[in-house]
Order: C-alpha cells, then sequence, then structure tokens
C-alpha cells in the first residue's frame, strides 16, 4: 500500500507540474548561466532580470553553473536547459564557453559578474570566442584589474591608519587578479612608507587559502596575533570573518583587528558585524544595478538593433560598490534590494526603476547610445542609496 | 481452478514481486518517464526524441553510465568507491596534458590505464589485506588525487586546460559514437559479470564472503579484479569527460561518485551487493537520471525546481528499494 502511495505521489506530481509549466512568448527566452544560487544578490538578479525581460517580451530562464566552473558542467547545464526559443544567454561563467558557442553558433551571449579569465587572458580555453560575432562583450565583477582593486585597499588601509596588516589570496592558477592585486598593495604601501612618519608593516607573504577557510592556528604564527586588519582579495565574508570572529573569542589576536575584504553577504549577524567600529570595515562588490548592461546588450543583438556607437567586444569594471562605513553599510541594508524581503520591494529599493533605463534599450529608443548605456551601468553606487 | 489454486497463483506472484520488485519498480519508472516525457514535450512542440535533444540525452547520459556500468562490478561485493569522481579527474587532465606533450591520445590512455589498475588493485586488496572497510581506501585515494590535481593546476597556472586543435576528438562527441562504445562497453562487462565466475564470486562475496571463502573462492583475487574492470570503464569515461569539451580542469569530475550512485539505486541496485546485483541497473538509472535532467526544462520546470524533483524521486525510490532492517550500507 505504502509503495502504491509513493508511486501516486510521482505521478501526482510530474502531471502537476506538466501543468503548471509555463510556455516561452514572444521575442524568447534568455537563459542566465548564474554563479549563485542563493543569497539576496542572486535574489535581486532573478527579479531584476524578469522585471526587464517582461517588459521587453522576453522570459528569463535560470540555469546553474557548474560550482567549479567546469567546462564540461556547464556545457552540460546550458545543453540541458536549452530549447528552441532561447535566442541569448547572459552567462556569469566562463568555463566551458568556447564549447557552448560553437553548440549554439546563432545565440548571442553576453557576460557578466564574472572576471572572463578563459575568455581574455591569452590561451585562455575558450579564448577563441573574441573571434565570434555573437559575443557582445563582458562587464565584470566590480574592478577587472587586480591592480585598481589592491590600489583601493592599500587606500583604504592607509585612510584607517593600520600598521600592520596581512593579506589572504585564493591560488593563483584560479585566481591570477588577486595575486596582482596583493603586488599592487604591497606596492603600493611600500611607496606610502617611503614618506610616511610612521610606517605600515605587511606581515609575512600573502597566505594562500585554497578555497578553504583561514586556520585558527594562523594567528599562532610569527607577528599575526598582534595584526590590525586582515587584507582579503578572496571572499573574506566566507573564508577569513568566521575565523577571526572565532580567535576574537579565543583570546589569540588583536582584539580591535579588522577585515578589509570583497563580496556580499546579507546574513544578519554578519551585516550587524559591519561597521566603523566592527569586524568587517569594508566590502566591495559590484552594484547590483549593473546587471542592466547585459540585459540592455542581448535585446540590441537580439531585436537587430545594434548600438551605433558599439565599439566590438570590450571587458570592462562594473559599477562599483565602496560599503566603507557604517552609513552606507546601514544604507545598503536598510535602503537597498539587499535587505528586501520580496520581489515588490526589491523592485522598489533598486536605484533604477524601468522609466529610468528604458530609454537606454534600443528597442524602446533606437537612437541610445553605448557610451551612455556603459557610463549608467557604471555609475550605481552606494551613495545612491543613501539620498 | 479451486481456491487452493488461486492461493498457490497468489503465493507464486507474491514470490516474484518479492524477487524481482526492484526491478520491477526501476524498469517502470524508466518506462513512465519515457512515456510522460514522450507526451508531455510533444504537447510543448519540442520532443525530447528531436535530433537535437537525443544527442543532448545521449551526451548527458554516457559519462555517467559508463561509470555506473563498471561500479556495478562494485557495488555487487557490497562496496563502494567514492574516488571515482577524482580519478576521472586525474585522467582528464593526463589525457590533455600527454596527448598535448605527444600529439596522440594513444600514450595517455596506456598512462591512465597503468595508474587506474595500480589504484584498483589497492582499493580491491586494501580492505581484505588491512581489515577495514575498502571505503576508507577510497576516501584515501580520492583526498590523494585531490592534492594531485590541485599540484597540477597549481604549477600550470591555470584552473583550465584545453587540447590542442590538431588533436581531432569530434569522434567523442558523435552520439552514435557514444551509444556504440556504451553497448560495447555493457557487453563486454555483462559477459564478465554474467558468464564468468568473476562475476559470479563477486556476487558471491557481496551475499555471504564467508560462505564464499569456505568454498574456497580467493577473495583477495576476486575482490580485485572488479576494481581492475571499474579502473578500465573509468578511464573510458574519462575519455568522453575530455572529449567532450576538449578540455578538463581541477574540478573535472567533482561529485560524479554520487551521480554514480543515484544512477545505480534509481536503476534498482541493492546497495548491499550480492546475487540480486544486476547491470541493467547502471543503464536503467543513468537513463532515468539524464531523462529528468533533460526533459523536465523542456516542458518548463524551472531549473530550481528540477533539483527538487530529482532529490525528490530519489527519496522515494530509496524508500521503496533500499529498505531493510540491517547492512543496507555499502562497506
Amino acid at each position: 500500500m505504502k509503495k502504491l502511495i509513493a508511486v501516486a505521489l510521482i505521478l501526482v506530481m510530474l502531471l502537476a507540474l506538466a501543468g503548471m509549466s509555463a510556455s516561452a512568448e514572444g521575442k524568447g527566452k534568455i537563459l542566465y548561466l548564474s554563479n549563485l544560487n542563493s543569497g539576496a544578490q542572486y535574489e535581486f538578479y532573478v527579479t531584476y532580470l524578469n522585471m526587464m525581460a517582461k517588459e521587453l517580451g522576453y522570459t528569463v530562464e535560470i540555469v546553474y553553473g557548474d560550482s567549479f566552473n567546469d567546462p564540461a558542467g556547464n556545457l552540460k547545464n546550458v545543453k540541458n536547459a536549452y530549447t528552441s526559443d532561447v535566442v541569448g544567454l547572459i552567462s556569469c561563467m566562463d568555463g566551458g564557453l568556447i564549447n557552448i558557442m560553437e553548440e549554439y553558433p546563432d545565440m548571442w551571449v553576453v557576460g557578466f559578474f564574472s572576471d572572463y579569465d578563459n575568455v581574455f587572458n591569452p590561451g585562455g580555453t575558450s579564448e577563441g570566442i573574441l573571434q565570434k560575432d555573437h559575443f557582445l562583450g563582458l562587464m565584470g565583477d566590480n574592478y577587472i584589474s587586480g591592480t585598481s582593486v589592491g590600489e583601493a585597499y592599500a587606500e583604504e588601509v592607509i585612510a584607517r591608519g593600520y600598521k600592520r596588516v596581512s593579506t589572504c589570496i585564493f591560488p593563483i592558477y584560479a585566481y591570477p587578479k588577486h595575486t596582482e592585486a596583493d603586488r599592487a598593495f604591497r606596492a603600493y604601501i611600500e611607496k606610502y612608507n617611503e614618506t610616511a612618519a610612521e610606517k605600515i608593516e605587511i606581515v609575512g607573504e600573502p597566505t594562500v587559502l585554497n578555497f578553504t577557510p583561514l586556520e585558527t592556528n594562523y594567528f599562532f604564527e610569527d607577528g599575526h596575533d598582534t595584526l590590525d586588519c586582515i587584507v582579503g582579495f578572496c571572499a573574506g565574508t566566507t573564508f577569513v570573518y568566521p575565523t577571526v570572529v572565532e580567535a576574537k573569542s579565543m583570546g589569540i589576536c588583536n582584539e580591535s583587528m579588522q577585515i578589509i575584504t570583497g563580496g556580499f553577504d546579507n546574513d544578519p549577524d554578519l551585516m550587524a558585524d559591519c561597521g566603523d567600529d566592527k569586524n568587517i570595515v569594508r566590502l566591495t562588490t559590484a552594484a547590483f544595478e549593473s546587471i542592466i548592461w547585459p540585459m540592455a546588450m542581448m535585446d540590441a543583438a537580439v531585436s537587430g538593433q545594434m548600438y551605433k556607437d558599439y565599439p566590438g567586444v570590450e571587458r570592462m569594471d562594473s559599477g562599483i560598490m565602496t560599503i566603507n562605513s557604517t552609513a552606507k553599510f546601514e544604507a545598503v541594508i536598510n535602503n537597498s534590494p539587499m535587505g528586501a524581503s520580496n520581489d515588490e520591494e526589491r523592485l522598489s529599493k533598486a536605484q533604477a526603476s524601468w522609466e529610468d533605463m528604458k530609454n537606454y534599450f534600443t528597442s524602446v529608443n533606437p537612437d541610445a547610445s553605448y557610451k551612455e548605456l556603459t557610463a549608467y551601468c557604471q555609475s550605481f553606487a552606494v551613495e545612491g542609496y543613501m539620498k | 481452478m479451486t481456491a487452493t489454486a488461486h492461493e498457490k497463483e497468489r503465493q507464486t506472484l507474491q514470490q516474484w514481486l518479492t524477487k524481482h520488485g526492484s526491478a520491477v519498480a526501476s524498469i517502470g519508472g524508466l518506462l513512465f518517464c519515457i512515456i510522460f516525457f514522450t507526451i508531455t514535450t510533444g504537447i510543448k512542440g519540442e520532443s525530447i526524441w528531436s535530433p537535437a535533444k537525443l544527442s543532448t540525452l545521449i551526451g548527458d547520459v554516457i559519462v555517467t553510465a559508463l561509470m555506473s556500468v563498471g561500479a556495478v562490478f562494485i557495488y555487487s561485493l557490497g562496496n563502494m568507491d567514492v574516488s571515482i569522481g577524482k580519478q576521472v579527474g586525474l585522467y582528464s587532465t593526463l589525457l590533455v596534458l600527454i596527448g598535448n606533450a605527444t600529439g596522440s591520445l594513444l600514450a595517455a590512455i596506456l598512462v591512465c590505464l597503468l595508474i587506474a589498475v595500480v589504484i584498483g588493485v589497492i582499493n580491491g586488496s586494501a580492505g581484505e589485506l588491512l581489515h577495514m572497510y575498502s571505503v576508507i581506501s577510497s576516501v584515501v585515494f580520492m583526498m590523494v588525487l585531490s592534492g594531485i590535481s590541485t599540484i597540477i593546476y597549481s604549477n600550470i597556472g591555470s584552473r583550465n586546460i584545453s587540447m590542442n586543435p590538431g588533436i581531432n576528438l569530434t569522434l567523442f562527441r558523435q552520439p552514435w559514437f557514444m551509444l556504440l562504445v556504451l553497448v560495447a562497453e555493457t557487453l563486454v562487462i555483462g559477459y564478465f559479470f554474467y558468464f564468468t565466475k568473476f562475476g559470479k564470486y563477486a556476487r558471491a562475496i557481496g551475499a555471504n564472503q564467508k560462505a564464499t571463502a569456505q568454498s574456497g573462492v580467493h577473495i583477495i583475487l576476486y575482490r580485485v579484479i572488479p576494481y581492475i574492470f571499474l579502473a578500465c570503464c573509468l578511464v573510458t569515461a574519462s575519455l568522453f569527460q575530455m572529449g567532450y569539451t576538449g578540455a578538463a580542469s581541477d574540478a573535472t569530475g567533482t561529485g560524479f561518485e554520487m551521480n554514480v550512485m543515484v544512477s545505480l539505486i534509481l536503476g534498482g541496485m541493492p546497495l548491499k551487493g550480492g546475487m540480486k546485483s544486476r547491470l541493467s541497473c547502471a543503464i536503467i538509472g543513468s537513463l532515468t537520471y539524464s531523462l529528468l535532467a533533460v526533459g523536465l526544462p523542456i516542458i518548463g520546470v524551472p531549473t530550481r525546481l528540477t533539483f527538487l524533483i530529482k532529490a525528490a524521486i530519489f527519496l522515494i525510490v530509496v524508500l521503496i528499494t533500499c529498505r531493510e532492517k540491517h547492512g543496507v550500507l555499502p562497506r
């Protein structure tokens, strides 16, 4: 009897699913190959994309990228989700992108929220897509250049008056940008020290985290117990912050030590620990509304109304959210879509509504300019939530 | 017909169902998926049996099916190998590196086979020789291979590597070739599994190792041989895994051991091994799993929901086929 009920449950579930599924209509379906699968940022991207797609006459299907950016994993996930009405792919992953474009040569592809090292770095496995006319370019995940990240973090260290700092990075084979950022950071501090009355000491070489959290015994190593700040070029909220909290509770590190890092996490406990006098003093992440750029590029290509001033494929910075004061953290938590609990609130808290952005889309405004679109998408910043 | 005859017939049917219940459930599940997706994707105007989707389906199923066919031998022993994913990752990487260095896949295949056999021999014998669960040695290999992979990619300075365009891999992307190799591998493994003492002893060891040993069977030898079969299947699967994109990465193979386990369970494989182990579990399970992966998006089910549905179906199948009071887990 139990088995019969189980089988009947499967039947009911599948039939219900078949009934509820919606068919694509309008201009076609856009796949969004996401590198996130949960969290406030992910929820906002999905909501915002769906809003734009609805206004423009598309449907959006979310496809989860391989969590390790494996080429075969990404290809398989896209192939499984592909249906005949798919017209484009907004991809936050670059592993296997060349294979995806070779499999679907008529599908437009635009990059977002990733560095695309496999595409833009010489010898990258997806380098070949630069020669394909259906690739539209990339708006990255905050700064594209590691040097810019390193210098920005060095300025923060100097401004906050830290005297003893250390750095954490991911392995160079996975994130070469982190190593570049670390070098730039050290060079900037070294130059500052040439004229500074009180020098800043960078303690030791960068600690390479092999996608595992910083270990507590880090603070038993020479000089780490008296650090003023850890600069995490890696995802410090996940890989550095928990260890620092633990170390402080154990009393094995400087009580006033703070963290400068990137990424965003809307975990309430973590966000409550961000601010001038808290454990995390700075987060840098891509401006959330920058996702307008890939959607506008996709719409222009699919509509056959490409921007007249489009110069060809580019890799560029997104809008940059530098959240480095208590007021800014509060603005993000209270006034931005990151603190929203439903789609309506997410859309109402975004810095740009459809009315604000629509004239940057060529299918709405044929005279729209690529340069203006790019500048608009790069203009979003945390200050926009403080008005 | 008398009441006694009716009773006998009912008992015979009940006995047959007890013996073949999981096979009926798994084949029934596959047939249901085939019929369901044939109808629903047809209604949607995008048949799952269209050449493009069929190619996607075969591409999705091939690597898991090739691995699962080999893994049937291991599961029939009542063992499991959690280093499968990392092995495929390493072999894919070596195929690219050695292939690029020598300009040919042959040398790379031979090197991979050699490594796979050595790992298989150690995995197969360690449990018996060191008196521990065999899965422990595979955990050790999983960690060691993960470390080796990290060292290789650190030295290369990249997370992804690709095969030189000079080596033609299009054959490995052809659905007919994938099917051909899968059929060939299934026939070969099927022959050894059903018609030779290797398969018979493997199942006997899974059913009752003590009784098998007392019958004069060399336990270590007949534990090692299944791992050698698996080794050959893993290298074959790695060829298709790498050939699919012509690339490998430090993440290639991650989680494949779970794909194999899920496929075998969906196919009705008894996790404790033994005489009820069937080779068809590998094909039925991996095909059912891929049908769900390819079919659900066509009928418009959001990606997020497909994971939930697959998990729910897996749970239900486990509840139907794998509930035992004792000894349900592999060793």
